[in-house]
């Protein structure tokens, strides 16, 4: 469901935040969090593109 | 013209203070001078009281228990705890008093406008020889019915816990698709799309026409939920209609209908009539907007606030990595700092030590050579 991929996504990148913000990781460590972080954004912005605008009728 | 000529007499007879006033005897006389002068014989004549006597004694013994169907009109309801009002219809009005007594098996709100069925006894208040229905039993119908079957319905399934919030589904911020049951021609259903365009322009949509008045429309309704509900996309319904009277909007109280919601596995959002139109279906789906424009943005997120918030996440995650091998690097150079003079410290004592012996073994040598 995209909703909770999106949600999920997002708690997951505050989370490396919080990560890289309170230092305590490996340089290392770090490098491999911020590409992490970066590739749930990609993850996310696709989902908000992943829409057609279509208008389907059902009867 | 009667009441004239007896005006007339009773003048002549110097009795302007009028009959009630007046001895037997002087009765007497009065009733002789109307026989004599109209020819009207005195027994056939009754006062006024033994009218009133008379027509509360028909009244009383041929209207025992009457059914009357009627709208209420001029209510009130008195300090006393009494509700009196009239009952009327095209072309008359009848009094009707429901004593405090009989009030305890109404369960409805009885008011002016309202259809009801009365039952009770015709009973008569003597000295201004009025009559009225004494209510024993009052039941609404019409409109008035239609009320407390509303009622009566919303306790039911009240207890049954199908309004309860811990029931109630979240509302997705991204649904794969919105499912919306209306009809398709309405203004509702154009207010939708337009909210839904101006906020998530791309989003898909899967539009169940349905009736949403008369007859069949509850049946309707619920085919149209059934249908949504077997597309798996669909992570959102709305159901809305436009605004209407109450009578229009009974097809929203429909038990079946609301029973439908009930069991619906996704989430559905209302958006049915104006602000203060309150139906079961509202009560019982997920969310109740007040009309279908509202729905359309509870089901529907602004986009660009969505992409919005991904950009100003996308450059704290820089921000904060760029923080973090900023600090490493002000780290690496006082750790290289500090190796560096604890490594001249120790250069340093070596150097004295070396000094030290060598001018030891200098003193030794001196002392050694020299005689």
């Amino acid at each position: 469901m995209n909703d909770e991929k999106f949600m999920d996504g997002k708690q997951k990148i505050r989370n490396i935040i919080l990560k890289l913000d309170e230092g305590r990781v490996t340089p290392d460590e770090a490098k491999r969090l911020f590409e992490q972080g970066m590739s749930t954004i990609e993850e996310c912005d696709s989902i908000l593109n992943c829409y057609k605008g279509k208008r389907e009728e059902i009867s | 013209m009667r009441t004239y000529y007896f005006t007339d007499i009773l003048i002549k007879n110097r009795y302007p203070q009028g009959i009630s006033s007046l001895t037997m005897a002087e009765k007497i006389n009065v009733l002789q001078q109307i026989q004599e002068i109209y020819g009207i014989t005195p027994s056939e004549i009754q006062s006024v009281s033994v009218l009133s006597q008379n027509i509360k004694q028909i009244l009383t013994t041929h209207f025992t228990s009457v059914l009357v169907l009627g709208e209420v009109t001029n209510f009130n309801k008195a300090s006393s705890g009494h509700i009196y009002f009239d009952l009327k219809d095209e072309k008359s009005e009848i009094a009707c008093t429901l004593f405090m007594s009989m009030q305890k098996n109404v369960d409805f709100n009885l008011d002016n406008g309202l259809q009801v069925l009365v039952k009770g006894e015709i009973a008569t208040y003597e000295p201004r020889s009025r009559y009225q229905i004494n209510i024993m039993q009052i039941l609404p119908v019409g409109e008035g019915l239609s009320i407390l079957k509303f009622k009566q319905l919303k306790e039911k399934l009240a207890k049954e816990g199908l309004f309860d919030e811990s029931r109630k589904k979240r509302i997705p911020i991204l649904p794969r698709k919105i499912g919306i049951m209306t009809s398709k021609n309405s203004a509702a259903f154009k207010d939708i799309v337009n909210v839904v365009d101006s906020r998530f322009p791309k989003m898909d949509i899967v539009i169940a026409p349905v009736i949403v008045q008369g007859k069949n429309a509850s049946e309707d309704v619920i085919r149209g939920l059934n249908l949504l509900s077997k597309i798996d996309e669909v992570d959102t319904i709305i159901l809305a209609r436009g605004g209407g009277s109450a009578e229009e909007l009974m097809v929203f109280n429909d038990e079946a209908l609301v029973r439908a919601i009930s069991a619906s596995k996704k989430p559905l959002i209302t958006g049915i009539g104006h602000e203060k139109d309150t139906t079961l279906a509202d009560l019982v789906a997920d969310l109740r907007a007040s009309t279908p424009s509202t729905a359309a943005k509870a089901a529907v997120y602004d986009v660009k606030k969505l992409k919005d918030e991904l950009t100003s996440l996308e450059r704290h995650l820089e921000r904060s990595y760029k923080t973090y091998l900023a600090s490493r690097k002000v780290y690496k150079k006082d750790v290289e700092i500090k190796e560096k003079n604890r490594e001249i410290a120790k250069y340093k004592v070596i150097t004295i030590i070396l000094i030290s012996l060598i001018i030891l073994i200098s003193f030794i040598i001196i002392a050694w050579v020299s005689p």
